[in-house]
């Protein structure tokens, strides 16, 4: 996989090997935990303040549907991309436009993955549990995606 | 008027609108980076303010971002949640 990134036309990621579809697709399953719960998470520090009755009913809907949002477009983009390309060496185009949706995807990916290994806390090593390894992987490979986006500026 | 009719006396109740803090806490995911530029983004801070709650979020475990009415608190702390920064409000000390 290789990535071309230009502050004009944004960041196209131009897959060459059909395991470079499977790398982009993971993004999709990881961001689409269903064993972790983001909107929950992020105001669980609220737990303790006696306002997380009110927040679960109406704070919580709204951020569930906008995380849901930004993983809807990533996985339309990614379909699209790929209707087109696999298992045939491709690309996926992402204008600056989408870089909000993007990063935010990437970001429920490592949370979620973080939530699950904890690969911070603990980073695994290549010859240990191979879940971890690969998760640990994915991660670095978001990351570093995330790290594009912002150096061109998130909008 | 009869005997039994009740007399309202009004009473001047005057409380004092308590401000809230509204506070980030520190992840092991979120780039520093990007933290920065959701406080620019959301608060309309310049950078070094940024950058420096970021630092404090970093380095301390969580930051007081902003202080003041609860509604507001409120609205700012949905605002940064929905861009995944662990968040709550608290009444300022």
């Amino acid at each position: 996989m290789k990535l071309s990134a230009s502050p004009m036309d944004g960041i196209e990621l131009i897959l060459e090997e059909p395991h470079d579809w499977l790398m982009v697709m993971a993004v999709l399953h990881d961001a689409n935990d269903r064993d972790f719960d983001l909107a929950g998470s992020l105001g669980a520090a609220a737990e303790a303040s006696g306002q997380w009755e009110d927040w679960k009913e109406w704070v919580l809907p709204d951020l569930r549907e906008g995380f849901a949002d930004n993983l809807r477009h990533v996985v339309r983009v990614i379909k699209d991309a790929q209707s087109e390309a696999f298992p045939g060496p491709g690309s996926i185009k992402i204008p600056p436009d989408d870089y909000f949706p993007w990063y935010a995807t990437l970001n429920q990916a490592r949370l979620a993955l973080e939530a699950k290994y904890r690969l911070t806390a603990d980073p695994p090593a290549p010859d240990q549990n191979a879940d971890r390894w690969a998760a640990f992987v994915r991660s670095q490979f978001y990351s570093m995606l995330q790290s594009q986006f912002l150096n061109l500026g998130l909008g | 008027m009869s005997d039994s009719d009740t007399l309202i006396l009004p009473r001047e109740d005057v409380a004092l609108d308590v401000p809230w803090n509204v506070v980030v806490h520190d992840d092991p995911v979120n780039l520093m980076g990007y933290v920065t530029w959701v406080l620019m983004k959301v608060f309309g801070y310049p950078e070094a303010k940024a950058a420096k709650l970021m630092m404090e979020v970093h380095t301390l475990g969580r930051s007081v971002v902003w202080t003041g009415g609860r509604e507001r608190a409120e609205f700012f702390a949905q605002q940064l949640q929905s861009h995944q920064l662990t968040t709550s409000i608290e009444k300022s000390a």
